[in-house]
This record gives C-alpha cells, structure tokens and sequence, in this order.
C-alpha cells in the first residue's frame, strides 16, 4: 500500500468522526426544554467526546499529556515501548536507508571514537609490548604468559599499566556545576565544585581558542603522571581524576557511566536548577569507575611488600658483606703485619680481592711458613695465592740455623755469628772441625770460621799425644810410622785451620846415655825430619809456613821415660783467636 | 545547597577581580585570567533560609584585543556588570556586553556595580547614564573594592533574585 493511499484513507477515517461527532452533540432529548439536567449533562458528554475524538482537540491536548506522563513516571514509555520497537522493525524492513539515514549523524562519530579507541588501546598495547619484549622481566612475563595461557602482550598490559583512579567528577555540562564527585581517598578531596567549573572553563577555553565546533570536546589533560579523562554525555560531563599509566578500555568505562546517567537521569540533567541532590543517585555509577591496578606488588601489604623483602634483603646483604669484608680486613691487615713482621720474610706486593687474595714477597727457606700462618689466620691454603722467590738472609740468626743445619755441630758444640765470623764453642771431634772449617767458608754471609778455646783442645792433645818413633841411635824413622805421620799431618792441617796459626815446637828426643853432643846432634836430626816430613806432605802447611802462620821450632828434649828415648813428639801453641 | 554559576563581566581595570577577593579567598592564581581567560572563585551566601553557592567565573576584561567570549557565560544564573566610575568609556563596553549577551545567551538575571565609588573626586558617570544601563535603582548598585563598600550586598542582591 502506497503513503498516498494510506494518507487518504487516514483523511476519510477523521471525516466520519467529525460526522459521529456532530450527530452525537445534537441528540434529539437535548432540545426538550422540560429536562434541563439531561440536556446539561448530554452536553458535557459531548464536549468530551468532541475532546477525546476529534483530531484537532486531540492532537492540542496529546502532547502535553505525553509531557506530564513522563515527567510522572515512565508508564507511558513502557507502553509505547512495544509499537515503537514494532515501528523500527518495520520501518528497518521495508527501507533500512531510512533508519540508516536517520540514525548516521549518532552513529558515525560513535562508531569513529569506538574505533579510534579500539585502534588506541591497540597501539597502546603493541607498544608495551615492544618496549618490555627483550628485557629480562619480558622473558618472565612470557614464562607467565605460557604459564596462565594468556597473550603475552595481556601480560605485559596487566603488569605494565598501573594506575589509580582518584577522582571522579560528574559535571553538569552546561553550567559547568558540580553534580556528584566521588573520590577514592576522601583524604585527598580537594575543592571539587571550582575544579569542575575550572574544567568546564578549560573545555570553553580550547573551543574558543581553536575555532572548535560545539561538537568537538576536550577529551583529556595531561600533568606528568596525573591525567584528566573526560567522557561527555549530552548534558553531562563524567571527568576522572588519573594517576599512572591506564589502559585505554578505562575510557569506556567512563564512557558507560556517562551514558547510563544520561539514560536514567536526563530528566534531571535537562530540569538542572542548580540543586545536585538527586544526583546521589548517581555515586555507585560514579565510583565504578574508581579502577585501579596495582600490579603485583601492590598485591601485599605491610611490613611483607615485595619491595620491603627486597629492600631489607638488600641491608641484610650490605650487612653481611659489611661483617665480612671488615672482619676480612683485619684478619688480612694482621697476616701481612704478621709476616713483614717475620724474619726471612720481605713481602713485597699484597692484593686483597673479593674472594682471593694473593701475597708475594721473598722468603728465606729457614723462615716461618706463611702457607701454616694462612690457617692461623682464618683463610684455607687455598685461599691466598702465595708467590715466594727465595733469598738467603744475612741475618745472624739465620746464617747461625744455616749453619746448624749444614755443619750438624755435634752436643756440646754452640755456634755463634759476628761481624762476618762464623764461631765454634765446645769439646768438637777432630774432624767434625775440619769439615767445619771446609764447609763454613761456603756459607753465605760467612767470612771466617774460628773454634774458640777448648773447641780444638781434642785435636791439639791428639796432635801432642802422636809419637812418632825414630830407630834408636839413628834419625831413621821406625818401621810403620807413616800412617802416623800422615794423619799427623792432617790434624796439624785442620789445626792450622781454626785459628790464625799455629806455633809448632817439634821435639827431637834421646836418650840421656851417650855424649852430650852426639845427642844434641841426634836430637835436632830427629826434629828436623819431622818437620821436613810434615812441610814435606802438605802443602797447605809449606804454604802456612812460608807466610809465617805456622812456624816450627825443633827442640832436644832428653828422654824420661825409656819408650820416649827413640822418637819425636810435637806440642802446639795455637792461637785460634 | 542550590548552586548557581555567576559570571563578572566589564572592561579592563574596571576592578572585578578586586570585588571577588573582597568577596572570597581564591584557591586559583590571578594568572589564569591572562592564561584561558576566566578564574574560577566559590562563595557560599545566606539568602533568607537557604544557603547559595555560588560559582564566580570571572572572566578576563575586554579589551580591544579581547572580548568576553559568550562561551564562558554558557549556563550562566546571572552576572555582574562592572562599570568604573572613573572611566565613562567602562560604561560602553558594558553596553556592548550587555548587548551581546542578550543577543548570544539570552536574558539572564543580572547587576550593575559602579565600582570605585570610594573615588568622589574623580567620578565621571552621571546619574543618568546609570540608569540608562541598569534600568532601575534595583538594578545597579555603588560598590568600592576598596573599602568593600555594597560588596556583600551585590551578590546576595544577585543570589536572591536567582532562587
């Protein structure tokens, strides 16, 4: 069916109303005199009737009665609900182009902020992403990702974007006046009512200044980590107050609780005379939008933060490694006083690291062990990484212990050190005193050995006490005297060798028979064949003997006792001082 | 409480901000006058039984290089009209804003204060051209931020005709 059709139906459907109209308001009983009260009263059904049926009455009288309806409650809507929802669906199914057209002017910029939020939050995301992507706490994230089955970039959103809705201000938008504000710390309320004129005044301000159209809104306000997000309604503004760093999607909550005080407040919005009070109506809207995501860490509170685990970790650390490296310190600073202290120690480099430490310096073998003293000291062997060269001190101390140690001096026998000389005191064998004598002169720092007295006193009464015996009457020596003679010879040697010489008085001997003068004779024989002998065999003492540290004199001596009469004995004044 | 938005208008200097701080303690810096314009002030005031709050735009005085933007006065109850008695040319731009709101926001409740009234020697606006502007004695009174003279009773006279 065709407007046009229908249109001329409707226009025949009021014509016969206009007629049953008139018909009904001129009754035949009307016109009878005789019952005023009836014809008053048809009169009044009448006019009724005129009112409620004729379209031009009715059409005076609708609106306002749709008016008064609505202001009373929301009967007349919900009656009408069904033919209007059954007229969209209609209209939709015969022309969709017609609601389409109708309907564009909401609908594009609506769908626009919903994509360009959709787009936003996207970016938003892809951004967090990339930044924490490769960073240590990323891989974490991604170990959680797997973990829970989320997207990584959901984890990196819930993790990264912490913030705090502090305020939220529901503002009237035309007069800028302050409806409800809810707040999620009251401690932290400021003057909300010139806050919200500010910002509606802010909002003017930039319309103004950019030529904007009345359609164009401020959206939001940045200050350093706080934001302002404004939603706007027809008649109403919904601002929140926002610390941190918020997803997009919390714009769409305000957006909601914009939308939803608009639907079930417009009356009051539209009617606004400057009294807020129906609009407490509107807080658990409003404090719905008091959001917050506090991460991870914010989870727990008191003296167990995360942060305060960390932090008192951390002193518990410095504290240790504090008592370590002091209580390292001294027991370093002692082991290295200890050993410059040391004799036949010189430390010359020391390194004091986190976990090794290393000395080097030179060491006499004979000094203390440092390797012992790292114990002693509280460090493993191992711990301290020791380079000693070695170096012979010329210490008297130690050239003395070096000498202990190489000599072996037999019991009894006390070594001692001076100013160069390397001195023997004690009852010594002979030969210990010769090999002495030998071995000191190798020692290092030792310039002279010396057997003080009484240390050669042995050798000297062995030397005193060799007889070497001659054939009588003649200066022939007996039969088996020259191993006498030889070790003779050595001891004078090793004698010769204590001190600084020798005075070697060789006796001739003989008997007291005889002329006195053959006797003589025979008697320096004797003594000179000794000594010929002696100087003979070693060189050494030759040597002694041409220097003047060891000289010989023959002496006759007349024999005792009878063994006596055929030899030659010798006496030594040695001075070894 | 009924709260109602008031806007103070008039010429530079006229002394608007000057009847404001007489008249409240403001959290907003002067400078926001020169930044976007207007400086938000609160000011609760008895009117018979009832409490008025009042929410004082006090918007930048015009000038040639700034006229009063008709934004600012958008949801306004009512406004005060400055007028500096000292200066008669005041009395123009108060004309020219009065004509300008008629014409872009409508007809608002509102008063004309002739400020700087402590100044007796120097006035040069006559009687007449008061109640050429204002209409009635009703309609205007003789302020001085100064002295604080009729102050508290131009926005309660204001808060009283808005409720």
């Amino acid at each position: 069916m065709s407007s046009s059709v229908l249109k001329k139906e409707n226009e025949n459907a009021v014509s016969r109303n206009d007629d049953a109209v008139e018909e009904f308001s001129t009754p035949r009983s009307s016109q009878n005199p005789k019952f005023p009260k009836i014809r008053e009263a048809q009169s009044d059904i009448g006019e009724l009737r005129r009112l409620l049926v004729k379209p031009g009455e009715v059409s005076v009288v609708l609106p306002e009665a749709v008016r008064k309806s609505s202001e009373k409650d929301g009967d007349l809507a919900e009656a009408t609900l069904p033919i209007v929802e059954d007229n969209i669906r209609q209209s939709a199914a015969r022309d969709p182009k017609i609601l389409a057209q109708a309907l564009y002017p909401v609908i594009g910029p609506a769908i626009r902020k919903a994509i360009s939020q959709a787009l936003g939050a996207m970016v938003q995301s892809l951004n967090q992403t990339l930044e924490h992507s490769i960073s240590p706490k990323g891989i974490s994230w991604r170990i959680e990702a797997l973990r829970t089955g989320k997207s990584f970039g959901e984890i990196v959103m819930m993790k990264t974007l912490l913030y705090r809705v502090e305020q939220v201000f529901l503002i009237h938008k035309k007069t800028g006046l302050l409806l409800e504000h809810v707040t999620a710390d009251e401690s932290e309320k400021q003057d909300a009512d010139m806050v919200s004129a500010m910002l509606t005044a802010i909002q003017d301000f930039a319309q103004d200044s950019f030529n904007a159209s009345e359609d164009a809104t401020l959206d939001s306000l940045k200050i350093e980590e706080l934001s302002v997000w404004i939603e706007h309604s027809p008649d109403a503004l919904v601002a929140g107050v926002i610390r941190g760093t918020p997803p997009l999607s919390l714009r769409e909550t305000f957006s909601q609780a914009a939308e939803e005080i608009q639907f079930y407040q417009e009356a009051d919005l539209k009617n606004f005379d400057g009294n807020a009070d129906v609009f407490e109506r509107s807080r658990p809207v409003l404090e719905r939008c008091l959001q917050f995501q506090a991460g991870e860490q914010k989870e727990t509170s008191g003296v167990f933060k995360p942060m305060n685990i960390v932090a008192a970790g951390l002193l518990g650390l410095l504290f240790i490694f504090g008592f370590f490296y002091v209580r390292d310190y001294y027991r370093w600073s002692g082991f290295v006083e200890r050993l410059e202290s040391e004799k036949g120690i010189l430390v010359t480099e020391t390194d004091r690291g986190f976990f090794t430490h290393s000395i080097s310096g030179l060491r006499d073998p004979l000094a203390v062990d440092p390797v012992g003293l790292t114990e002693e000291y509280g460090y493993d062997s191992e711990d301290v990484e020791q380079n000693w060269k070695t170096y012979y001190d010329a210490n008297s101390e130690f050239i003395v212990k070096r000498a202990e140690l190489l000599l072996k001096p037999p019991r009894g026998v006390k070594l001692s050190f001076a100013n160069g000389v390397l001195s023997a005191e004690g009852n010594a064998p002979v030969g210990w005193l010769s090999d002495a004598a030998k071995i000191a002169a190798a020692l290092i720092g030792v310039n002279e050995f010396r057997a003080k007295d009484g240390v050669a006193d042995g050798l000297k009464n062995k030397i005193e006490s060799t007889v070497v015996m001659f054939n009588c009457n003649t200066d022939d020596f007996a039969k088996d005297q020259t191993t006498k003679i030889e070790t003779l010879v050595k001891d004078l040697e090793s004698f010769a060798a204590l001190g600084n010489g020798a005075n070697i008085s060789v006796h001739g001997h003989t008997t007291k028979i005889g002329s006195e003068e053959e006797n003589n004779s025979l008697s320096d024989s004797r003594a000179e064949k000794v000594k010929s002998e002696i100087l003979g065999r070693s060189s050494k003492l030759r040597d002694m003997n041409n220097t003047g540290t060891v000289s010989f004199k023959t002496v006759r001596i007349e024999a005792d006792k009878e063994t006596e009469e055929c030899a030659a004995t010798l006496t030594l004044n040695a001075d070894s001082e | 409480m009924i709260q109602k938005k008031i806007c103070m208008l008039g010429a530079t200097g006229v002394g608007k901000t000057s009847l404001v701080r007489q008249f409240v303690q403001s959290i907003f810096s002067d400078k926001y006058h020169s930044t976007i314009g207007v400086k938000i002030d609160k000011k609760v005031v008895a009117v018979d039984e009832s409490e008025v709050m009042m929410m004082l735009w006090d918007v930048q005085g015009e000038d040639k290089e700034f006229k009063v933007s008709s934004s600012f006065l958008k949801g306004a109850s009512g406004f005060l009209l400055v007028v500096d008695l000292t200066r008669p040319e005041t009395l123009d731009t108060a004309n020219s804003i009065l004509k300008m709101v008629e014409e872009e926001v409508g007809e608002l409740q509102y008063l004309v204060l002739f400020n700087k009234n402590d100044l007796n020697k120097e006035k040069n606006i006559g009687e007449d051209q008061m109640f050429e502007i204002s209409g009635s004695n009703k309609n205007m009174l003789l302020t001085s931020a100064k002295t604080g003279e009729m102050v508290e009773e131009a926005f309660v006279r204001l808060a009283r005709r808005m409720i």
